[in-house]
């Protein structure tokens, strides 16, 4: 994977790219003076230029698309990778530090998406930058407590991966509320009691599928907690499967049980195949003295666009199309990618749909996806 | 109404009154005679039919609310009518009442719940409803609610009891008053996803019938021909974008064959169809998982998983070429997968998920391969399996993914304990209890047979066991020359019957009524048609004459010509005209050629190496067809220049039909060197014969003797009815009669040229045609005569002509009385 005498080329990259996140860890979430669009389009370009040399299976995938570097003048046309093809292709340019693993099985068959990544202080120093951008916009220092497993169990998990990294960050003993057992709600309310009693604001930072069983249990047990105050919610999607409360039903929750208003309940957009994330700007917003409705920012180096399904073209602002991703902090392993979720751009931030309920036309065939999903 | 109106909604305050309404229009059309319901439902087939612009804007509504490419929408809503016209309706509707162990009630209310949007879907639970005398009321699907209420229009336009016994509505699935409704439906018919027919099942219980959606695939195991085969396919698969169950989701392709050709040319054609067909604009959930699966299997191609993926990407269709056998899922919308499979076993391994949801199977194999393959497609439940390209043109009832639903929509009993037959007759209705021992006991020549129950005939007259009395025109096929029952025929039978009947097989002993009927024959004949071989048929006497001419001649080659009929054994078939019924049965006596009728050019072909020409003077089960005056007497020459033997079958047009003892006495220069009779020789009983001279049927006497015999040929019962009614017909100059009164009759049906789609009538003597100007116009004609008590039928080979063939004994008034019945039955 990738070839030895590319590494200087890797090196050199990755630095540009760290200090471009460094310079541009405040920049505006908008287009405008100072969004850094310009060198991020040039970072971009070079990102995949490396990538179509160095990565034969990136190359193969781009010529079968027909778009070299030739035909690629903006980061917009910049073939991307669909996150489904993670589960086939080995997509890297260089040997990885660390291999995400995509959680989650596909209709009865384990096909984990892989994420190589070869240097990960590209991945810690975006996470961190934004973040502290997005969640921890006052300047706060709260302890972190994962609603999901840790390290040692998740040890493929790049989500976990961040969240170690952000408590070491921020300081504090790990406290990951699931175990090798799995979730015990009972378990999590008393250890988040004796949490909260430090006194210390708090972020609990998890998948929702987790929280829902919790604020679940404490709904039915009647139970409710006082965080301190400057605590927060960070929750994110997670693997498939399992109920799930819908953004309101969460927000509502989370007031009621935990004592987090809706503006410090922030909800985070990322992915295995990305190593930036997206987060609600609800928190950004009200600390910069604007109060709109909630839609996800990503940081300078992480630019989205919407396309239509069936052609791969851009579609206009505020109509829904697949979200596409550039993310110069996967300069080194797939810097564009393609997803199967639906939003709608306004401007560089976007609102994410679920799925859309479209007029289908319901004929009689039994789709041999449904059929075949039926089989243990 | 227009194309623009949409289905109204129902309101529970009118759930009461809506139901009042069908079922007073329901009781007046149960009334009617299942025939009568058939031809007028035929008549609302016909009406779109014959309108183009009515459906092209039925589809365009229908593209409208669904996306489907509107061409394509209109091809499969004509392709639907065609098999709901009176002759097919008819015989759908009788297949499905001839079960021998039940009484069948028909349903009062059928209750359609159609929660899909495949076009035309109204069509089949309506007539089927309506031809069974219950009354319809069709639940719309909210993503196509337009063509229902045109098709309900429809019935109305033909008729205002047919229409008023139907209904298209609006309403939500689980309402309060579907209750109301379900309650009072003897049937409902839920088209529709699982979750819609289990819906259905918690109100309406056993009385669901469940049309859920189901899974097809094509099966390639051959490839003559790959473009055909690709385009074929092409349209099997893109034809509603997949969503109708009979289009093939997989393609399981041997791995004897070029999978990657096929591919490429499959590819190739989908990217050609979507100019005619082009794929509706998808939502995003369904372009998303397309593109999902389509991302998949490019990523698969790349890693080395799959062979090929063709389009996909920026395209509206995709071809992926599989290297497992196991089948993988896909989505709809024109994507489709081909895997490998291994013989017949690895092909019910590759079919074995769809097990209990396989509606199709398209095949495309090779006869040595094809038994095998499809027995393991029916092992995997396949309900249907036909060609590829034919997958989405299925029978009229196949919405089921069974054969016979309309069954299903009938209440079946069996009534035990003491009843006589009468009374169970009387239950059963028209069709009585010895119809269905016929049915089942009797081996049966097509799906819809006559059906008369016959307890007497006399004369021109047959009386049926329900009291009916019949005109008959057709005289058993022009067999009862003298009318039916003649009491000399009887006496004559008798008294034979008391001497001797069967002695010996023919040839070996002198019997009286065989050598004076043989004789009686002669006295008829020219010089050169004076010995007589006796058969029991027509065919057998073509048969005999078929030998005779091949030995008489040293030459196997024989000519016959196109229409021609000369009966069903393998030798006579193989003369007969019509590919349609040869087929079948190949191979057959072969050298045959068949000639153009009526084409003085054509006899050049009849050469130096052709044995006989087989030739009726008129044809009449090609349609009554009568020749140019020159024809017959240039084949007469043709043949005597080149050796060949002259064969005249005369079964129909011998002994007085055509208004002359013979056919070739109205061709005196055509005179035939051999002469096949039947029908009217016996006098109703079962006698045929072919006569030439006596040098020419010498040959069959030796090199070898005995080489063609019969047992009961020239039975002596038989030959004594023969001649007791040959004496009849010369007693009263019945062939003279016949020119006079079928000359009469022809100018009384002639009067009535124009009306009721009747073109021309055509013949000579009593064997006339009546031509129309399409085939279910003739249906209607024979069904509505039958109905008034006349019989007569149509031909074999040519199905726009009724044949009449009465009795040559036919009286003046029966005539008048049939002219009568024409002309009301014509309209």
């Amino acid at each position: 994977m990738g070839v030895p005498s590319g590494t200087a080329a890797l090196d050199r990259l990755s630095e540009r790219v760290l200090d471009f996140i460094d310079r541009h860890a405040e920049a505006t979430l908008d287009d405008g003076p100072g969004d850094g669009g310009a060198e991020f389009d040039a970072l971009a370009l070079e990102a995949f230029r490396f990538q179509y040399e160095h990565s034969p299976t990136y190359r193969a995938f781009c010529e079968r698309r027909g778009r070299g570097p030739d035909r690629v003048r903006g980061w917009r046309e910049i073939p991307a990778v669909p996150t489904t093809a993670f589960k086939s292709l080995d997509l890297a340019c260089a040997p990885p530090q660390k291999t995400f693993l995509t959680s989650g099985t596909t209709q009865g068959r384990e096909t984990r998406g892989r994420h190589h990544v070869p240097r990960l202080e590209l991945y810690r120093r975006s996470a961190l930058a934004h973040f502290r951008r997005m969640v921890l916009t006052d300047g706060m220092q709260p302890r972190i407590v994962g609603f999901l497993g840790g390290p040692e169990i998740l040890p493929d998990s790049s989500l976990v991966q961040m969240v170690e990294w952000l408590r070491c960050d921020l300081g504090g003993e790990p406290a990951y509320l699931v175990d090798e057992d799995g979730f015990d709600a009972g378990r999590a309310a008393e250890r988040l009691e004796a949490l909260a009693g430090e006194g210390r604001p708090l972020c609990l930072i998890g998948v929702r599928v987790v929280f829902t069983s919790f604020l679940e249990h404490c709904r039915r047990e009647g139970r409710a907690f006082s965080l301190p105050p400057d605590s927060r919610v960070v929750d994110t999607g997670g693997p498939k499967g399992g109920r799930a409360l819908s953004d309101a039903g969460f927000l509502t929750a989370s007031w009621h049980t935990l004592g987090v208003a809706g503006y410090y309940c922030v909800n985070e957009y990322g992915m295995t195949e990305l190593c930036s994330q997206y987060y609600d700007d609800v928190l950004a917003e009200r600390f910069a003295g604007t109060n709109r409705k909630r839609r996800k920012a990503g940081p300078a180096w992480l630019r989205a666009r919407a396309v239509d399904p069936t052609t791969l073209e851009p579609v206009p602002d505020g109509e829904p199309g697949i979200l596409c991703h550039v993310d110069l902090a996967n300069a080194l392993s797939v810097v564009a990618v393609q997803t199967e979720d639906v939003g709608v751009m306004e401007g560089r931030r976007f609102r994410l749909l679920g799925r859309a309920a479209g007029a289908e036309p319901r004929g009689c065939a039994l789709a041999l996806a449904d059929l075949l999903a039926g089989r243990p | 109404m227009t194309p623009n109106d949409r289905a109204e909604a129902l309101a529970p305050e009118q759930v009461a009154d809506l139901l009042e309404r069908l079922a007073a229009a329901r009781s007046a059309l149960a009334a009617w005679p299942l025939g009568e319901r058939a031809l007028a439902l035929g008549r609302v087939a016909d009406l779109w039919l014959g309108d183009e612009a009515r459906l092209a804007a039925a589809a365009e509504a229908i593209a409208a609310e669904t996306g489907y490419a509107p061409p394509m929408v209109a091809e499969l809503l004509e392709a639907t009518l065609r098999q709901w016209r009176a002759k097919p309706l008819r015989e759908l509707i009788d297949v499905a009442l001839a079960d021998p162990h039940s009484i069948a009630t028909p349903p009062d209310l059928v209750v359609a719940v159609l929660a899909q949007n495949t076009p035309g879907l109204a069509i089949a639970p309506t007539f089927t409803a309506l031809a069974l005398g219950s009354a319809v009321l069709l639940k719309c699907s909210h993503g196509e609610a337009r063509f229902a209420p045109l098709l309900v229009r429809s019935l109305r336009e033909v008729d205002a009891t047919l229409g008023g016994a139907a209904a298209a509505r609006l309403w939500r699935g689980g309402d309060a008053l579907e209750a109301e409704v379900f309650a009072a439906a003897s049937r409902v018919v839920v088209y529709g996803p699982d979750a819609a027919i289990e819906r259905a099942r918690v109100r309406a219980g056993e009385r669901v019938i469940a049309c859920g959606p189901r899974v097809s695939a094509a099966v390639v195991a051959s490839l003559p021909n790959v473009d055909a085969l690709a385009r074929a396919l092409a349209r099997d698969v893109a034809f509603l974008d997949q969503r109708g169950c009979l289009s093939p989701q997989v393609v399981l392709v041997s791995s004897t064959i070029d999978c990657d050709r096929l591919a490429r040319a499959l590819a190739e054609a989908l990217e050609r169809l979507e100019r005619e067909w082009p794929r509706r604009s998808l939502s995003l959930v369904a372009s998303g998982a397309f593109r999902r699966a389509v991302d998949e299997a490019e990523a698969r191609v790349l890693a080395g998983e799959a062979r090929a993926l063709h389009g996909g990407v920026g395209r509206p269709w995709a071809v992926v070429v599989e290297e497992q056998e196991d089948l993988l899922p896909s989505p709809l919308d024109r994507f489709v997968r081909l895997h490998p499979f291994r013989g017949p076993d690895g092909l019910s391994r590759a079919l074995a998920p769809l097990r209990g949801r396989l509606e199709c199977i398209g095949l495309a194999a090779d006869p040595g391969e094809r038994a095998a393959l499809a027995e393991a497609c029916r092992a995997a439940g396949a309900s249907r399996i036909c060609g590829i390209g034919a997958m989405q043109d299925p029978p009229a009832d196949w919405h089921a993914g069974a054969r016979r639903p309309v069954s299903e929509y009938l209440s079946w009993s069996t009534e035990e304990g003491a009843r006589t037959d009468a009374e169970t007759a009387s239950a059963k209705g028209a069709k009585g209890e010895r119809f269905l021992r016929f049915v089942r006991f009797v081996a049966q020549t097509s799906a819809t047979p006559r059906g008369i129950e016959v307890v007497r005939a006399r004369g021109s007259w047959v009386e049926a066991a329900d009291g009916r009395r019949y005109l008959d025109l057709l005289a058993g096929i022009g067999v009862a020359a003298i009318g039916h029952a003649h009491p000399r025929v009887a006496a004559a039978v008798a008294a034979q019957a008391t001497r001797f009947t069967h002695v010996m097989v023919y040839g070996e002993d002198v019997l009286a009524p065989q050598v004076d009927l043989a004789e009686r024959l002669a006295s008829l004949l020219p010089p050169s048609l004076q010995t007589t071989y006796f058969t029991n048929s027509g065919a057998e006497a073509i048969e005999g004459a078929l030998k005779l001419v091949r030995k008489a001649t040293g030459r196997a080659r024989v000519v016959a010509f196109e229409g021609a009929y000369h009966g069903d054994t393998t030798g006579a078939l193989a003369l007969g005209g019509n590919p349609f019924y040869r087929e079948p049965y190949r191979p057959l006596v072969e050298p045959v050629e068949h000639l153009p009728w009526d084409d003085a050019a054509a006899l050049d072909r009849i050469d130096a190496s052709t044995a006989a020409v087989f030739v009726e003077p008129v044809q009449a089960e090609g349609g009554v067809r009568v020749p140019s005056p020159e024809f017959l007497p240039r084949l007469r020459r043709r043949c005597s220049e080149v050796g060949a033997l002259l064969v005249f079958d005369e079964v129909v047009t011998g002994l007085g039909r055509t208004g002359r003892w013979f056919g070739f006495e109205h061709w005196p220069a055509a005179m035939p060197d051999v002469l096949v009779l039947a029908k009217p020789l016996g006098g109703g009983l079962p006698l045929g014969a072919f006569v030439s001279s006596h040098e020419i049927l010498r040959v069959l006497a030796d090199d070898p003797p005995l080489g063609h015999v019969t047992t009961f040929g020239g039975n002596p019962v038989a030959c004594a009815a023969g001649l007791a009614s040959l004496g009849v017909l010369a007693e009263e100059d019945l062939p003279a009669r016949a020119a006079r009164v079928g000359e009469r009759f022809r100018a009384g049906i002639a009067r009535l040229a124009g009306r009721g789609r009747l073109v021309a009538v055509r013949g000579i003597g009593l064997l006339l045609g009546l031509e129309f100007d399409e085939a279910e116009a003739t249906a209607a004609f024979v069904a509505a005569c039958r109905e008034r008590g006349v019989l007569l039928g149509w031909t074999l080979h040519h199905d726009r002509v009724v044949r009449l063939a009465p009795p040559l004994t036919i009286a003046e008034d029966e005539i008048e009385l049939a002219l009568a019945v024409f002309a009301e039955a014509l309209g």
